[in-house]
């Protein structure tokens, strides 16, 4: 069974702006070395970030038009859409609480945001670990299919 | 992608069906290829561009405060 992953929106965001480790993340999803979860919610909240928050000169010319209809099309279309059921409070900042909640389903979640996204506060029953996107980077990357290990 | 290489014998073949069949050899072969999974071609777009030149850091602070900002005015609506 592949490992399951919520990436946090900031990390589409950062594939968008040509971040090294978000777009080397973006290719090991390409490989299949993980499955991606998502949600409703998410994709609402990647438009909306691109519409309202980066459209200055520099972002523009960077986040071409065909750039989040790629991304939005690859959440839709290769990650697996989670119901967002109402949750109690589970992180610092309760706007936050829905990613939790979708993560509480994988087994990991992936975020740039450490300080708001705490998944300290998740049950202790939860086995959801949280990485930065240079750990994921690291730790999919050396997760080589076993094949590979046995040719040498 | 990768182009097959088609033998001598077989580009015969290929060459007398479609003039049989009235047709050009890319119109009897092209029909029997798949289609090309646009999510693929989503992923080659997206990757294929130039990284960018700012460091790691700048990009994911830059990526962190724009979502956070989208967060924080959600919550004030």
């Amino acid at each position: 069974m592949k490992p399951k992953l919520v990436l946090d929106t900031n990390v589409y965001v950062a594939a968008m702006l040509g971040g090294r480790g978000a777009l080397k993340l973006l290719h090991l999803w390409r490989l299949k070395r993980f499955e991606v979860y998502t949600s409703k919610k998410q994709i609402e909240e990647l438009y909306i970030t691109v519409e309202k928050h980066l459209q200055g000169p520099k972002a523009r010319r960077i986040i071409t038009a065909e750039v989040p209809e790629d991304m939005l099309y690859l959440l839709s279309a290769r990650a697996e859409l989670l119901p967002v059921r109402r949750v109690s409070k589970l992180s610092r900042d309760r706007d936050d609480d829905w990613i939790i909640a979708i993560a509480l389903k994988s087994d990991y979640l992936v975020s740039e945001n450490t300080q708001d996204v705490n998944i300290q506060a998740l049950p202790q029953s939860a086995n959801t670990k949280m990485l930065t996107i240079a750990q994921a980077v690291r730790l999919f990357k050396e997760s080589e299919p076993s094949h590979r290990n046995r040719s040498g | 992608m990768a182009v097959p290489k088609l033998s001598k014998e077989a580009q015969e073949r290929l060459l007398s069906y479609s003039k049989s069949k009235k047709m050009t050899p890319s119109q009897v072969v092209l029909p029997l290829l798949p289609e090309p999974d646009p999510a693929e071609a989503a992923f080659d777009r997206l990757l294929s561009r130039k990284p960018a030149k700012e460091s790691d850091w700048v990009i994911n602070q830059i990526a962190v405060e724009a979502v956070n900002r989208v967060r924080k005015s959600r919550k004030s609506e």
